[in-house]
């Protein structure tokens, strides 16, 4: 399958290992990847949520609450960067990777990534509307314990794509159908 | 009916004013001693004064910071010394403000292109600390009474973000909060506790009337043509009143509602186009 990525520039924002597993398949389909003090000329960027498994919102500090919302406020920094050149060549992707349990609470416990990835949603939802008639999109990949990076990657690579170009304000939830929530 | 909730003790923030105030007025009305909690001295006065002619001794109020989780322990402190053990909780702070000097005016405007990010961490301290500060500092009593009961005045743009206005704040801070909800929901049902947040539409109140007024400025329309416009979209093709937001909020309280928790439900005038 032709993405249709061939010269677009991107940056992915993860140190660890789904971050490499997305650059690896962006760089594939020719994607330049750039460095994040070059995100003002990124077609794509790409956020992925920190994780704290089995993090209790109950057992919580203030700071680890903040810590977690500081994720979000970067992601929104970082898209901030980015949304002019987007916006004047009429093409954005953002994509966040937050965890599946912003779906239904049967996936694993994660609640600070709870907490991030539902901000991180709802900014897509309202992004899409902003941001929709100069065709900068925003998705989320959801994942459970159980998710491959590759997968993740797959995924991010599949809304990055031209094909993905209806898509905005939408998640991909890669879970196994194990959440019960209806939709 | 008879609700059950006669000398329960209830910490009610943002009870100075609007909503909060009608909640705290119908708490004391069913028998709940209720210590309400806000910024400003003079409105906390006069809303106190106003309940305890309603129900004479069942009012205290106390000025406090609620976005504060220092200043929140503390204010739930003094409800436990007037009154005795909290078991209801209900925790109404509003976000940003347009201008902070313009006492009363709608949360923050902007967009995702023009807001700083910066705001978005204060907007996280008004709506989502405020409300998890507040249920953290109620729990211990509520869990050796082992009964409780836990809400938040949220908003509609928790489920569905509004779009057509400036309100990109509110829009990102509000769905975490339903989701803490939910969280603590389950964590909490079988201490007999339960969790819910209410989905705050379009209600009369100074704030709601400060902000269609904003608006209207914002739009070069008259008040009319804003409040006919906002309306029309109401399915019940009017504002709620303060009162029927309380109305819920004191039902969930009372022990018919025991069974009901995790739930955002919305006060909303059948306004939204979500499904579920």
């Amino acid at each position: 399958m032709d993405l249709g990525l061939a010269g677009r520039t991107a940056v992915v924002l993860d140190p660890g290992a789904t971050g490499q597993a997305c650059r690896r398949v962006l760089a594939s389909e020719g994607v330049t990847l750039l460095d994040a003090d070059e995100l003002e000329r990124a077609d794509i960027v790409v956020v992925c949520g920190a994780r704290h498994p089995g993090s209790d919102v109950l057992e919580a500090t203030l700071d680890d609450l903040y810590g977690a919302w500081d994720g979000v406020v970067d992601a929104i920094t970082a898209y901030r960067r980015a949304l002019p050149h987007m916006e004047e060549q009429r093409w954005g992707r953002f994509v966040w990777v937050g965890t599946a349990a912003s779906r239904s609470l049967d996936a694993d416990q994660d609640d600070l990534d709870v907490v991030a990835t539902l901000a991180m949603r709802a900014l897509h939802k309202v992004i899409g509307f902003d941001e929709g008639p100069s065709n900068v999109l925003a998705n989320s990949v959801l994942r459970d314990a159980h998710t491959s990076d590759d997968e993740v990657a797959a995924a991010v690579a599949f809304f990055c794509s031209e094909g993905a170009g209806y898509l905005t304000g939408v998640t991909l939830t890669i879970d196994d159908g194990s959440g019960s929530a209806v939709f | 009916m008879e609700y059950g909730i006669n000398g329960k003790v209830a910490v009610v923030s943002g009870g100075s004013r609007g909503i909060g105030r009608a909640i705290a007025t119908m708490l004391a009305g069913e028998g709940a001693r209720v210590l309400i909690a806000a910024r400003t001295p003079s409105h906390l006065d006069e809303a106190a004064a106003a309940i305890d002619v309603l129900a004479p001794g069942h009012v205290e109020a106390v000025t406090g910071d609620m976005t504060d989780p220092a200043d929140v322990e503390r204010v739930v402190g003094v409800a436990r010394q007037r009154f005795g053990a909290v078991g209801i909780a209900v925790s109404n702070v509003i976000g940003h403000v347009i201008d902070p000097g313009k006492e009363g005016e709608g949360p923050g405007a902007g967009t995702f292109a023009t807001m700083p990010p910066a705001e978005y961490r204060r907007e996280f301290k008004s709506l989502f600390v405020s409300a998890w500060a507040l249920a953290n500092a109620c729990l211990p009593d509520m869990r050796a009474a082992r009964w409780g009961r836990i809400c938040n005045i949220g908003s509609v743009v928790a489920r569905e973000p509004t779009t057509d206005l400036p309100h990109i704040l509110p829009n990102t801070v509000r769905a975490p909060v339903a989701g803490l909800y939910r969280v603590l929901a389950g964590r909490l049902a079988s201490d007999g506790i339960t969790v819910n947040n209410i989905l705050t539409g379009s209600i009369s109140t100074e704030r709601n009337t400060s902000y269609w007024k904003w608006l209207a400025a914002e739009r070069g329309q008259t008040e009319d043509e804003v409040t006919e416009g906002k309306r029309a979209a109401i399915p019940l093709r009017r504002n709620g009143y303060p009162e029927e937001m309380a109305a819920l909020v004191t039902f969930l309280c009372s022990h018919h509602a025991a069974r009901i928790t995790g739930q955002s439900i919305p006060v909303s005038g059948g306004s939204g186009a979500k499904h579920i």
